[in-house]
């Protein structure tokens, strides 16, 4: 699928199928645009995070079609990897290495040049207020500092696509905002996110456009005024869209 | 039992120290009726044997000396790294410090179920023997029990007493470290103990005797005879350390509950590490894919305190057999040949399943546009990297010293270290590399499947070496206990997959 202007979608899925003891995501379909930030929202067990791990490559699904700036990621999951990146819920980061270690294994893995890693390390660290730790090792950080490590990680090889699950969970004020700044810094540098979240302001105010999901399936997708004009009104906040959507729904 | 009181928080302490895995209490309950029949069964064989022997021993203190000087190296070196896990690193730490129970009775709690729990294979192969003594006729000998209680106490308290003093002083992490290394070097002793015959000379064992013995035998009246005449069942002896211990454990928890209150409140804070310059930034992210992930790997082996443990441990074996070697016992040297081989293959399957399968943050490395085989060759490589660094000084040393049998050695590391990165790639166990002990229970397996291959495949070249036909049946079992592994493989992967 091509967006408005001719580029390729920055993520399209369609009829994206998983189950385990039962469907967990059923016939799902979505596009997002490159430069746009996209909110997946929904109850626990809605199938969020199993469409983004299967987005991310680290689940199959059971059946539909993933394809990431125009390469099916799931015929060709090296190249769409490559321009991927995914920052899961759960800060899991190797306690017994240093940020600079953590992002130099990172830099290796991505094969990004040495002396473009060296300065994007560096910047990322400076900037999310990590620099003065990068010779510390990762077992005593905080859940913010952790969280901020693993987005580093995530934005060093600078991804087309970020897709990330619940990245502001756990950090401050100071912390959820520095990372909102470098969300939207780097979708205004052309790239597209997707991401969930369950702090319903943040999606109100930082996502272009929103999705809902429930029992595995979108409920509604559109921008807020879009979603307050077809959900509820011009007066209605994006919590009463969201619990009247998945409140209703049938078992 | 009372919630909050001592007794309450030891059944709490005891049941976290116990149940490594995932085993129910019935299990918990066999398992500790199986070990302690087994005790028994050995108490019973040696007590059979020491009473078959002349009565009236001249030596039996001194023996009973070296017996508890062991025991004691022992259980410190066990009860060290657990006093670091049940005084700092338990998830219910903060929890109980900010309940309203007294800390020193948290402490009290903790310091008995420590001893309990370090000191218990001693306590069960002990009293086995007690117990079978006093079946032939020695009923004296139960005061092996309260012996190897308070020897257990005593042990904790110093452990305590070591972990609480550091921790405010030094942080957590490098407590740890030195835990890690004081255990080694304490079972270290303690082995090299056990290789007494092998250390010394006849002249020096003569003259060591020399020595102890008039004042052992004539009149072990001192206080250093003590703890002895109280293993071999002397009743004003074994009271008095018993009251030792207790006294021990009563000044430990008094005198350290504000130390541990202490540390535990700075044992998470992180100490200011020395910051990498502009310099130091250049040398980073240098060398490519292979370079980075062989740094990383070895990297991560290198900062595992029970892999550094493991891999020392091994390689004390090396001690006496280089004494042996050193003092011309030329008719060790097959054995002096082997051992490295045999060492190398256990490094290598341990290191090798730790690198596969004890990747903690596995998610990064499987959504990264790397092939999986480049990362599964590169951790291999990492594990034989870590082995190779291991043993070769050792086998260097050997192969200059009789460069005739280097071919031996050199094949025999290499297929030994070949087989075990093979089969420790298999293993697909939930090993982490942050701490590999806790899941000792997942990975008996592999060290006991290791140790067979090992085995067999050392057996092979020792009787390949010298010709004999068996060699072939050896190779037989090393053959079929790979092809077990192997079969086992997929469900173990299976099993951790869906865990």
């Amino acid at each position: 699928m091509e967006d408005p202007i001719g580029q390729a979608a920055a993520l399209e899925v369609c009829g994206l199928r998983k189950a385990f003891a039962r469907p967990a995501v059923d016939g799902l379909d979505l596009v997002v645009h490159p430069g746009e930030l996209f909110a997946l929202l929904g109850p626990n067990g809605a199938g969020k995070t199993t469409t983004l791990r299967m987005v991310a490559g680290l689940l199959r699904p059971d059946a539909g079609r993933i394809s990431i700036f125009g390469i099916d990621a799931l015929a060709d999951p090296a190249a769409a990897r490559g321009i991927t990146a995914w920052l899961p819920d759960e800060p899991l980061l190797y306690d017994r290495l240093t940020p600079l270690e953590y992002l130099e294994f990172v830099a290796g893995l991505w094969s990004v040049e040495p002396a473009l890693a060296r300065a994007r390390a560096q910047e990322l660290l400076e900037f999310l207020g990590l620099w003065p730790h990068r010779d510390e090792r990762c077992e005593g950080f905080s859940r913010g500092m952790r969280q901020k490590t693993m987005l580093a990680g995530a934005l060093l090889h600078e991804p087309r696509l970020l897709i990330l699950d619940e990245p502001l969970t756990g950090l401050d004020a100071a912390a959820a905002r520095d990372v909102k700044t470098l969300l939207q810094a780097r979708v205004r540098a052309g790239g597209a996110i997707i991401l969930t979240t369950h702090i319903l302001e943040v999606a109100e105010r930082i996502a272009d456009r929103i999705g809902i999901i429930d029992q595995g399936r979108l409920r509604a997708v559109g921008s807020f005024a879009e979603l307050q004009e077809r959900h509820g009104g011009g007066s209605c906040t994006l919590e009463d869209i969201f619990l009247g959507l998945t409140a209703t729904q049938p078992a | 039992m009372t919630p909050g009181s001592t007794l309450w928080l030891l059944r709490h302490d005891l049941q976290l120290l116990w149940r490594r895995g995932k085993q129910s209490a019935i299990n918990d309950t066999l398992r500790l009726l199986g070990w302690a029949s087994l005790a028994q069964l050995v108490g019973l064989g040696a007590a059979a044997y020491l009473t078959s022997l002349p009565t009236g021993m001249a030596g039996e203190p001194v023996i009973a000396t070296a017996a508890l000087v062991f025991i004691a190296l022992f259980t410190l070196a066990t009860a060290l790294p657990l006093a670091v896990e049940t005084l700092f690193e338990r998830p219910d730490l903060e929890w109980l410090l900010t309940s309203p129970l007294p800390f020193h009775r948290v402490l009290a709690a903790r310091l008995i179920a420590v001893s309990l729990r370090a000191g218990l294979f001693w306590l069960l192969l002990l009293a086995g023997f007690a117990n079978a003594m006093a079946l032939f006729g020695r009923p004296a000998m139960l005061a092996l029990y309260p012996v190897a209680l308070s020897l257990s106490v005593m042990a904790s308290c110093v452990a305590f007493a070591v972990v609480v003093l550091l921790v405010p002083r030094i942080g957590l992490r490098r407590t740890r470290a030195i835990s890690a290394a004081l255990r080694v070097l304490l079972g270290a002793a303690g082995g090299l103990m056990g290789q007494y015959n092998t250390l010394f000379s006849s002249e020096q064992r003569e003259a060591v005797w020399q020595a102890v013995a008039p004042a052992c035998c004539a009149a072990p009246t001192g206080l250093s005879w003590w703890p002895a005449r109280a293993a071999l069942g002397e009743f004003w002896p074994a009271l008095t350390l018993s009251c030792l211990a207790l006294a021990l454990a009563w000044f430990t928890i008094h005198a350290l509950h504000r130390s541990f209150v202490a540390g535990a409140g700075i044992g998470a804070e992180r100490r200011p590490a020395e910051s990498t310059t502009a310099a130091g930034l250049h040398r980073r992210f240098t060398g490519g894919t292979r370079l980075v992930l062989l740094r990383h790997e070895l990297r991560l082996l290198r900062r595992t305190p029970s892999l550094r443990r493991y891999a020392c441990g091994q390689l004390i074996y090396l001690v006496p057999i280089a004494v042996a070697l050193w003092r011309g016992g030329s008719g060790i040297l097959i054995t002096a040949m082997l051992l490295p081989v045999y060492i190398s293959g256990e490094l290598a399957m341990l290191f090798a399943a730790t690198a596969s399968a004890g990747d903690e943050a596995s998610e990064l490395a499987r959504c990264a546009p790397m092939p999986g085989a480049r990362l599964y060759w590169g951790r291999l490589q990492a594990a034989a990297a870590a082995v190779l660094s291991i043993v070769a000084v050792p086998v260097l040393a050997l192969a200059a010293w009789r460069p005739a049998d280097a071919p031996l050695l050199l094949a025999g590391i290499a297929s030994l270290m070949g087989v075990g990165l093979m089969v420790g790639s298999w293993s697909g166990l939930p090993a982490r590399k942050c701490d590999l002990g806790a899941a000792r229970l997942a990975t008996r397996g592999l060290h006991l499947s290791g140790f067979v291959i090992n085995l067999s495949l050392t057996a092979t070249l020792w009787l390949g070496h010298s010709g004999n036909i068996w060699a072939f049946a050896s190779a037989g079992v090393a053959a079929i206990a790979i092809l077990l592994t192997w079969l086992g493989a997929p469900f173990r992967l299976a099993k951790h997959a869906t865990a």
